[in-house]
């Protein structure tokens, strides 16, 4: 199953480098919590930091 | 033998509701069971004499032709010829009622057996079997024709 | 993983301990062997029970978990007559990975509660033993879990076991077959984390792009409006286009229920023909014998003359004799006879003395003569009697002539009501009505299949037109932002989080698109080694469409799937299904155990043996569970010759309704195989 992260892994690194932080850290959070809702809510804040970041 | 056409025959009481029951069923009329009874006693060696229980069944003018000549027949063939025997009407029709009698016993027993209910008004057929009687009977003659 | 031994104590049917122990390295086929409802599944179950704890298989899902009883019955039947006395159940497992050994045991307790059967899990433990010779035991359940799930993927479980039911499903074209192959590859990729996070993204995206819209003005302001009032109308074209989709799997479903009961039906609604034709006939044959009926009864007093025959040819006689005589009528008359008497005087003159032979013969001829009445009765008599002795042989051939023909009708009838009452038999119960009601609902559910799929396409077409609409409303969005020297934070962020969603979107199409490739191409090379040398050169590929549907295309780039045999799509579910296990297992030989449940179903031999030669090179180990319509003589020879048969176990009906497993050797089971082929021809 390690072949199903890094297949993803390799095709998100083509996206800048904040999109693929985020989508990363989606699949992570979606993979330890399980319900999009709580994963939602979560991605807010990564967001907003993400893109405090950027700034 | 003269054919006479004013005798009352008689048949036993306790046999009244057997000869309305087949009558219809079995044959068309009276006379016609009397034949078929009388003809079985002859055959068979069954006369048995009506006593009390003797009761008008039907006219003698009902007897068709052939079944008085046959009636004459047995009266003869048990007489010697004797056609003195065979003289009167009545009484050749009284010797034939022991004949029909024993001849409706006979029947009773060896080929209306398993078709007949008892009541109280003595026996009768059973309607929800009866619909094959006619064929066993008709059959029952045949075979005992047959035999010789 | 390579499984070694498992043994089952009092578990489903299995009463008392039994072990199994399967083989591996270069003779990797077990083979185990029962009829159906002995228990092959159930060996199963205690594997999945054991390495996870599942009470339930797949194919149990409308079954409610509390129905599932993994005790055995016979031993809960026993202890239902001691108060508080429980039943111990359980299974353990030893299997080789990654050069330790593990001894994982699961256990269950049964018990009686005021009258009622209850189950609970008792326990679990694991130890690992090392190549060195140490020993790790486990007993915390949780931890358990994690140190399996780094042996074997939960999810992979779905690919251990292949049944009949699985196979046929994979072989239709149906919104079914879609559904099971979409589970595979998603259960297989891990689909699920990565939707989730759409999702996620998506949620965040919509409350962004709400602040963003209450904030924003003019034209901005009108473009987010849209482009939100866009985005909300996909997402319900989403939600209609997948509900459409579950209806129209339910409809496919119900179709196929339908069809089942109409094509029973079908065969009833010919037997119900008939059985008004028998009706008909009995019928009319009944009329005619009441006809015949009819003619007995009124031929029935004139047989009974047959009976008087004797005494009327007798008599016939007689009086024929007597004619002849001259007796009857009589030569001479009485008067004329008593007057010779009386003058004693002959006709010619002369005197009669008494005591003469003249006057014994006048006396002889006066007795004779009788009474003239009588005398003409008589003559009348003869006549008649002549009359009815010709008529003898009418009498008779007539009454046999009714007879014959009552027979004869009544054979008939007897026949008919004979057949009447096998019709009848096969009918069973009552015909209902159902016939009709059915084929009304399978028009129906076709008609709103029908229905559906095109409100599906109309509402993707729609959706796909809204999606660029939505990319254009973006752009334009980012356009005037641009203008307006917006680069506020709350658009970046919903920028940010936009282009996150897509960039996972774009990602799991080509991702799911590679694996079905991947997928496609192993399940295509499964497929080559299956077929016959002759079926071999007929197809080029299998395919897994976007949909998620299976196709074989020929080698002219045609779609063939609905025209090859049973057998052939049965092959290919196989290959699917077995390019789906090894895609899970990461490597060129299966690294997990292959249980096969009557997988030959409409195989022809010639498949079978092909499958038997390539299946345990494919897999580290193959677990067959077969019936004995599954495994004869010849596939039994053929695994025998091919030198992979290591075990072979058969379960045994015990007379309480448990089940025995049994070992016997690869030579016996050829042994046993022959003569339970022989014992039923």
């Amino acid at each position: 199953m390690q072949l199903v992260n890094e297949v993803i892994r390799r095709k998100l690194e083509k996206y800048p480098s904040p999109v693929q932080n985020l989508a990363l850290q989606a699949i992570m959070l979606a993979e330890k919590h399980g319900s999009d809702a709580s994963v939602a809510e979560q991605l807010k804040q990564v967001v907003r930091q993400l893109v405090r970041d950027k700034k | 033998m003269k054919m006479d056409g004013d005798i009352r025959v008689r048949t036993s009481k306790d046999h009244q509701q057997l000869y309305n029951d087949l009558k219809g069923l079995l044959v068309k009329d009276f006379h016609e069971l009397f034949f078929l009874t009388a003809c079985l006693g002859y055959c068979h060696g069954c006369h048995a004499k009506l006593g009390k229980s003797a009761e008008d069944r039907f006219w003698s003018r009902t007897i068709a032709p052939d079944e008085w000549y046959a009636y004459y027949s047995m009266v003869l063939a048990k007489n010697d010829m004797d056609f003195g025997a065979v003289k009167d009407d009545k009484a050749v029709i009284a010797e034939i009622e022991g004949y029909a009698h024993g001849g409706m016993l006979f029947f009773i027993e060896n080929t209306l057996n398993g078709y007949l209910l008892e009541r109280e008004s003595g026996l009768s057929v059973d309607k929800s079997v009866s619909q094959d009687l006619p064929r066993r009977v008709m059959q029952s003659v045949f075979e005992t024709a047959v035999k010789g | 993983m390579i499984l070694e031994t498992l043994t089952i104590n009092n578990f489903r049917q299995f009463r008392g301990k039994s072990t199994l122990r399967f083989a591996h390295g270069k003779k990797n086929v077990t083979v185990i062997f029962g009829e159906n409802g002995r228990g092959k599944t159930g060996i199963f179950r205690a594997l999945i029970f054991c390495l996870f704890g599942d009470r339930q298989l797949s194919q149990d899902e409308l079954v409610d978990d509390r129905e599932v009883h993994l005790v055995n019955n016979g031993a809960m039947r026993d202890s239902q007559q001691e108060k508080g006395r429980t039943v111990e159940a359980g299974v353990e497992l030893t299997f080789k990975h990654n050069d330790c050994r593990y001894t994982l045991r699961r256990t269950v307790q049964g018990l009686w509660h005021n009258g009622e059967r209850h189950e609970e899990g008792k326990e679990v433990t694991l130890s690992i033993e090392r190549p060195d010779g140490n020993c790790t035991p486990l007993r915390d359940p949780e931890s358990i879990k994690e140190m399996m799930g780094l042996v074997i993927d939960y999810r992979v479980r779905e690919y251990f076991l292949f049944d009949g039911e699985k196979i046929e499903h994979l072989t239709r074209a149906s919104q079914h077959q879609r559904t099971e192959v979409s589970k595979g590859v998603r259960n297989l990729l891990n689909i699920d984390g990565l939707e989730i996070a759409t999702k996620a993204l998506k949620h965040v995206g919509k409350e962004f792009a709400k602040e963003l819209e209450k904030s924003a003005t003019g034209e901005l302001a009108r473009t987010m409006k849209r482009l939100n009032e866009s985005t909300a109308k996909r997402d319900t074209f989403d939600e209609q286009i997948a509900a459409l989709a579950a209806d129209i799997q339910k409809a496919e479903e119900e179709i196929e229920d339908l069809e089942k009961k109409l094509k029973k039906h079908r065969g009833i609604t010919e037997l119900v023909e008939q059985r008004e034709r028998l009706n008909g006939q009995i019928r009319d044959i009944e009329h005619e014998m009441q006809d015949v009926r009819a003619v007995v009864r009124d031929k029935v007093a004139r047989t009974a003359i047959l009976l008087c025959l004797d005494p009327i040819r007798s008599v016939y006689e007689d009086i024929e004799k007597r004619r002849k005589k001259g007796e009857i009528p009589p030569e001479i008359r009485q008067d004329l006879i008593e007057r010779l008497l009386s003058e004693r005087k002959c006709i010619c003159g002369r005197e009669i003395r008494s005591g003469t032979p003249e006057h014994t013969q006048l006396k002889e001829w006066l007795r004779r003569v009788g009474d003239p009445e009588l005398s003409d009765a008589a003559l009348e008599m003869w006549r008649s009697l002549s009359g009815i002795i010709s008529q003898e042989e009418t009498v008779r051939s007539n009454a046999e002539t009714t007879l014959q023909q009552f027979g004869r009708k009544n054979s008939e009838l007897e026949r008919l009501r004979r057949q009447l009452s096998t019709v009848t038999a096969k009918i069973g119960e009552d015909v209902r009505d159902d016939a009709i009601h059915w084929e009304g609902q399978r028009k129906k559910a076709e008609a709103a299949v029908r229905k559906k799929s095109v409100e599906t396409e109309r509402l993707e077409e729609m959706r796909q037109e809204l999606d660029a609409l939505i990319r254009q409303l973006e752009a334009q969005k980012v356009k005037l932002e641009k203008e307006r020297g917006i680069a506020n934070e709350m658009s970046a962020r919903h920028t940010l989080v936009e282009n996150a969603r897509q960039a996972l979107v774009a990602v799991a199409d080509a991702f799911t698109k590679e694996a079905r490739e991947t997928i496609a191409a192993q399940a295509t090379a499964y497929f080559q080694t299956f077929l016959d040398a002759d079926s071999q050169g007929l197809f080029d590929r299998i395919q897994v469409n976007n949909d998620y549907s299976l196709q074989i295309m020929d080698n002219h780039g045609n779609a063939v799937l609905a025209n090859i045999s049973a057998g052939q799509r049965q092959l290919m579910s196989i290959a699917f299904i077995a390019s789906l296990a090894k895609t899970a297992a990461d490597g060129d030989l299966l690294q997990m155990p292959l249980f096969m449940d009557t997988p030959f179903g409409r195989l022809s031999l010639d498949h079978r043996l092909r499958l038997i030669d390539n299946l345990p090179k494919l897999c580290a180990q193959w677990i067959l569970l077969a019936t004995d319509t599954e495994l004869r003589r010849s596939e039994a020879r053929h695994l025998y010759e091919s030198k992979r048969w290591g075990r072979f176990y058969r379960l045994v009906s015990t007379p309480g309704g448990e089940t025995e497993v049994e070992e016997r050797s690869t030579e016996d089971a050829l042994t046993l195989i022959r003569e339970e082929e022989e014992g039923e021809s």
